[in-house]
């Protein structure tokens, strides 16, 4: 297994992130930087991660999808990938390999839909009808791919994708890949780095609904893609 | 008469244009054939106004101008739509490369660590 992080000038939490990982997993770590104009590259590496670092920022999704290339490149599976600003649980990697090992399946979302604010249920569940899709969590960054998955998502195909979402997601579920949800804890963004890149202001939110439903109407996806899990 | 020259002039004046563009390598050759077809629809036209007449009444149009500019609007947005294709495909490329780029230059020892 390998983690990766996306990070976009998190030098004052990816460090943290990193050293947690290895106490608490012990697994390698590749932080894709994506293009920081901070310590965020040096820091990760003080943490003990491996660093890939973007000449030129390409988006977050772009992030994750050079960190899957990565592990694809060195043969490593199954990845999971993390935001670098601390808000997923650590320990609950655990939880989503102990799915993985369990059902098999290909994407394993770590789910929180609870931290959303009403405006973002609406988004969601408009999304939701729009594309067929049954994720109850659709922006979750913290999720677990299995091989097959990864062969997917790295395709050039993929590479016309911003978000690490409706997109991803629609082009699995369109594969047959099946997704499984596992309840994960997660905890507020530090207010002043790691601002939400989507949710962030109005104009940005016009912009990701317009995408988000382009996409979605022209790939929608039909029948039951999801299956949600409530152990744990 | 003039609507004949005009048209004459701006078919000759493209055509010369994108031949050379091609030669000062401004542009690549595989862009150049729509520019040249347009230059000699262009021409054609200027030459002969009354093809424009008989290629409209084929499409049962009466009014042939009308018929004209539609094909020119159509064959503008054909083109656009194409560009943006071509800028997809090119983004593509670009992003693999960088990937590509950022894997081949990987670091993976911190100065403390080593």
């Amino acid at each position: 297994m390998i983690v990766v992080v996306p990070a976009y000038n998190e030098e004052t939490t990816i460090r943290k992130v990193v050293e947690r990982i290895w106490d608490v997993v012990g697994c390698p770590v590749v932080v894709v930087d994506d293009g920081s104009s901070d310590r965020t590259a040096q820091e990760a590496l003080i943490g003990g991660a491996m660093v890939v670092s973007h000449g030129k920022r390409l988006g977050a999704w772009t992030a994750i999808q050079t960190g899957l290339l990565f592990a694809r490149h060195h043969r490593i599976a199954p990845i999971v990938t993390l935001d670098g600003d601390g808000q997923h649980e650590i320990e609950d990697i655990s939880v989503l390999y102990d799915t993985y090992r369990r059902t098999g399946a290909q994407v394993v979302i770590g789910s929180c839909p609870e931290r959303a604010s009403k405006l973002r249920k609406i988004a969601w569940r408009f999304l939701r009808t729009l594309t067929g899709l049954s994720v109850q969590d659709l922006t979750s960054g913290f999720r677990l791919y299995g091989p097959k998955a990864v062969e997917i998502l790295t395709s050039k195909e993929a590479l016309l994708l911003d978000y690490q979402d409706v997109g991803v997601l629609l082009m699995l579920a369109n594969k047959g890949i099946p997704i499984v949800e596992v309840p994960v804890r997660m905890y507020e963004r530090p207010k002043q780095s790691g601002h939400s890149r989507v949710f962030n202001n109005w104009g940005a939110v016009i912009r990701y609904m317009m995408h988000s439903s382009v996409y979605g109407v022209s790939k929608r996806c039909f029948g039951n893609n999801s299956k949600k899990e409530v152990s744990q | 008469m003039s609507y004949r020259i005009t048209s004459m002039v701006i078919g000759l004046f493209i055509a010369v244009t994108i031949i050379f563009l091609v030669r000062k390598d401004y542009i690549h050759v595989r862009h150049t054939i729509w520019w040249l077809v347009v230059a000699a629809c262009s021409a054609i036209v200027g030459f002969f106004p009354e093809t424009v007449d008989l290629v409209a009444r084929w499409f049962g149009v009466n009014y042939p101008p009308t018929f004209f500019f539609s094909v020119g609007f159509a064959a503008m947005l054909i083109k656009i739509l194409r560009m943006d294709i071509e800028f997809s495909r090119q983004e593509r490329e670009i992003k693999r490369l960088t990937q590509r780029l950022a894997i081949l230059e990987k670091r993976d020892r911190a100065p403390e660590d080593s």
